[in-house]
């Protein structure tokens, strides 16, 4: 009966949610994805760059701009990956509240904009470290 | 109740009049003669969880999940000390209120470091978190509605808040309807959901998800988010998570299919500002308003010893 329920739950859950989605999607509630912007980015040759002009944002979170033609997770899956010197950084994928508030390598690629905080959150703007962008696909 | 200190029943007052409570039997009682029960060793002030019923379900589900003292973690202290800046030297030996207590996970860290603490909470997440602080004498828990505290005026130290007022009709309302019982020279500590990011797109996903009986949403949460954290590198479920963000806090499964429901099941879900938090406390005469670590909406002020008027 347990088995039943659960399963019932999952199905009839997921058929109303999908139904709110697509409102949702239709009101403009929840940004689509920009399916143009992902293919765009696979025909073109993986990046490689420094960053640079980084800004403080808030708690542990720094910002930079990363050229706009790569497929971020705004729009679906970002393949950038952070290098601190040569290590590239872990926890990519971040939420921006988790970034800011713990830090510690956490980053992510929104847009044309990197979210992000150094291994041990010091001021990448002074401690003599390299950051670079890597996209890896 | 044995057990716990006096000093906890002391501040306590009925909710219309705030006036002190006396002792009759398996009640507190109004020296109107307004009687509120003590059932199960909790004070009662309201007769029902009302408008709270996922977290009645979520806390008594998941009474231990987020528990510093059970996981043997630090994730509930650093997460505190995180969103008030509050230390131990600070709380030591203070009566604190932690307004919206749940399963307690606050009240562990508070009262572990020596506070004397009254958590108040309007669903029936009172029953786990007493059931977690029966042995602590400096813990009182009380089944209770912060927009009508049951508290006699001006007898804590400090009341924290942290994650609560936001599920309220009205979060400025019910955040000013705790400031009477902050001692002159207290604190008050709260965080409330920022009007940014993911807190955004739940905000409109709540009119949907508030509907679904909480058994039903609960038991799609422990199917869907293992299934979506086993796939967390694929295209199509980063797409899933920017439309449908699920809980990442990287503590666990347990707690992240907690923190997915507790994000999605409640009937409020309001999101502010900083500046927005910020005006509260100006507006209300509190001085020394700001974040402690930069978390945003994370505020901490004091009430003034001498106040105007």
């Amino acid at each position: 009966m347990k088995t039943l329920f659960r399963w019932f739950s999952i199905v009839t859950v997921t058929v109303y949610l999908s139904l709110s989605l697509a409102y949702l999607l239709v009101r403009g509630r929840v940004a689509r994805p920009k399916l143009g912007r992902i293919l765009r980015s696979r025909l073109r040759r993986p990046y490689r760059g420094e960053i640079a002009e980084i800004q403080h944002e808030d708690g542990h979170c720094f910002v930079a701009r990363v050229p706009g033609h790569i497929a971020s997770d705004e729009e679906a899956f970002s393949h950038l990956v952070l290098m601190e010197g040569d290590e590239p950084l872990p926890n990519a994928h971040s939420a921006h509240a988790e970034i800011r508030r713990l830090g510690n390598g956490r980053y992510s690629h929104w847009g044309d904009t990197l979210y992000f905080s150094t291994s041990d959150n010091t001021d990448p703007r002074n401690n003599s470290r390299k950051y670079a962008i890597v996209e890896d696909r | 109740m044995h057990g716990k200190h006096q000093q906890l029943f002391d501040v306590l007052g009925c909710p219309e009049t705030n006036e002190p409570l006396t002792r009759d039997g398996d009640a507190l009682v109004s020296p109107a003669g307004k009687r509120y029960p003590i059932v199960g060793g909790i004070p009662r002030f309201v007769p029902s969880d009302l408008y709270v019923d996922s977290f009645s379900f979520e806390w008594n589900t998941h009474d231990q999940t987020q528990l510093d003292c059970h996981t043997g973690s630090t994730s509930s202290e650093d997460m505190f000390v995180q969103k008030t800046g509050l230390t131990r030297e600070m709380l030591e030996g203070k009566l604190v209120l932690d307004a919206g207590v749940g399963a307690g996970r606050f009240t562990d860290v508070m009262s572990r470091w020596g506070a004397e603490v009254v958590g108040i909470d309007l669903s029936y997440a009172v029953e786990a978190s007493h059931a977690n602080f029966a042995d602590r004498p400096n813990v009182l828990v009380a089944q209770a509605d912060i927009g009508k505290p049951p508290f006699q005026h001006e007898v804590f130290d400090y009341i924290v808040s942290i994650g609560v007022l936001h599920h309220t009709p009205d979060t400025r309302r019910y955040f000013e309807a705790l400031l009477p019982f902050l001692a002159p020279g207290g604190e008050i500590a709260i965080w409330v959901y920022p009007r940014e990011g993911e807190y955004v797109t739940r905000s409109h996903w709540i009119p949907f998800t508030r509907r679904i009986p909480k058994k039903m949403f609960y038991q799609w949460c422990r199917w869907y988010v293992p299934w979506m954290k086993r796939r967390k590198d694929k295209a199509f479920v980063t797409a899933c998570q920017r439309m449908f963000p699920i809980s990442t806090q990287e503590l666990g499964l347990e707690n992240d299919i907690l923190d997915t429901f507790d994000a999605y099941s409640p009937y409020y879900h309001w999101i502010h500002s900083l500046d927005e938090v910020v005006g509260w406390y100006e507006a209300n005469g509190l001085t020394d308003a700001g974040t402690p670590h930069g978390v945003s909406t994370s505020v901490r002020g004091r009430k003034p010893v001498a106040r105007g008027g």
